[in-house]
């Protein structure tokens, strides 16, 4: 198995210049997000709250605030090989692939400096 | 494992609910282009699309297979709303009014679906006048069956509400076999029993019932549909 690690987390600078370009949204139930072997629909950035790495309906691993998850398979449409578990209150901002296009139209690098540092694999 | 993309219906020129669907009128180049845009995977029985109390950020199209909706009661209860199946989408309401989830969609069997996110389908619809159309048309049906269902509920027993369910679950999922039809969805009793609001005792007996006069079969836990004209009378329907 793969192991885990978290990427470089985000400074609040950071996650505060991010969360002004995608609104943060709360969970209200917890759920899993993404399952295992499993295309992601969007890319997940822990503003608060807390996100399980689940196999085999175990957790194996705590994704930490400021992280992205999922970006890596959603951009080289890979699926993933763990699930994702978001547990209830917690806020993520959302990354589609609409938005992942806008950040790529960007003149200002910051935003993307963000997502290319941050990501974490599932 | 889900299957590789290029084994699912990754086109949707090739998708099994061809013609079913709100994207179906799109020309060939704007269907090349969602296909770029959407995310296809395999829901396995009891695998959740969303959940009740959390934020929509897309559109879900139905490949192939059953989506349950359902809603909890305070009581902690779920109550089955309706079935999803080919070419139905999911979560176009929530995507416009930007309210969380108002239920839960969680696949019956294995389900291939498409995900489209939020901002090309509004995209979509501001550019293309007939994705909009097809929307408004399938809110219009949406509303009309919550109308129904609702009259139902105040004007029907559960004897007749009974026999509404089983004939649009033949609308929907029968297949014919001799001479009769076969509801081919696996729903368990509770659950035909929670979309007609009513015990699944309750259910059974009027199931019983049924079968007694000959209206419908059961075969195992599968049932089928045998006279229909009989149904539609029992039902109190004008169609």
């Amino acid at each position: 198995m793969r192991r885990l690690r978290n990427s470089r987390l985000l400074t609040d600078e950071e996650l505060a210049n991010f969360t002004k370009f995608v609104g943060p949204r709360t969970y209200h139930t917890s759920s899993i997000i993404i399952y295992e072997g499993h295309y992601p629909h969007v890319a997940f950035l822990l503003v608060e709250g807390n996100i399980e790495i689940v196999k085999r309906n175990k957790k194996v691993f705590d994704v930490k605030k400021g992280v992205i998850i999922g970006l890596s398979e959603l951009l080289n449409e890979r699926p993933c090989k763990y699930s994702v578990k978001i547990n209830a209150n917690s806020k993520v901002c959302i990354i589609d692939k609409s938005t992942l296009d806008k950040i790529s139209k960007l003149e200002d690098n910051k935003i993307k400096n963000i997502i290319s540092s941050s990501s974490m694999a599932c | 494992m889900n299957k590789t993309k290029n084994e699912l219906p990754h086109h949707c020129e090739d998708c099994p609910s061809r013609g079913k669907g709100i994207f179906c009128e799109l020309e060939a180049m704007a269907l090349k282009d969602l296909d770029q845009q959407k995310v296809v995977n395999t829901y396995k029985k009891g695998q959740t699309l969303f959940v009740e109390g959390n934020p929509p950020y897309g559109l879900y199209c139905i490949s192939s297979g059953n989506i349950k909706i359902t809603k909890m009661s305070p009581a902690g209860k779920d109550a089955l709303v309706r079935i999803a199946t080919d070419g139905d989408v999911l979560g176009h309401r929530s995507i416009f009014t930007d309210e969380h989830y108002q239920a839960t969609a969680t696949a019956i069997d294995d389900t291939v679906v498409c995900f489209i996110d939020k901002s090309y389908i509004i995209s979509l619809v501001r550019k293309r006048p007939e994705v909009a159309i097809q929307l408004i048309e399938k809110l219009g049906r949406d509303l009309g069956a919550s109308e129904d269902k609702i009259a139902s509920f105040y004007q029907k027993s559960v004897r007749e509400r009974l026999a509404e369910l089983l004939l649009l679950l033949k609308e929907s999922h029968g297949v014919k076999e001799q001479g009769r039809w076969k509801i081919n969805l696996k729903l368990t009793r509770e659950e035909m029993a929670s979309i007609i609001g009513t015990a699944s005792e309750t259910l059974i007996r009027f199931i019983s019932e049924l079968k007694d006069e000959g209206l419908i079969e059961q075969e195992g836990k599968t049932l089928f549909v045998v006279k229909e004209k009989e149904l539609i009378n029992q039902a109190s329907l004008n169609y």
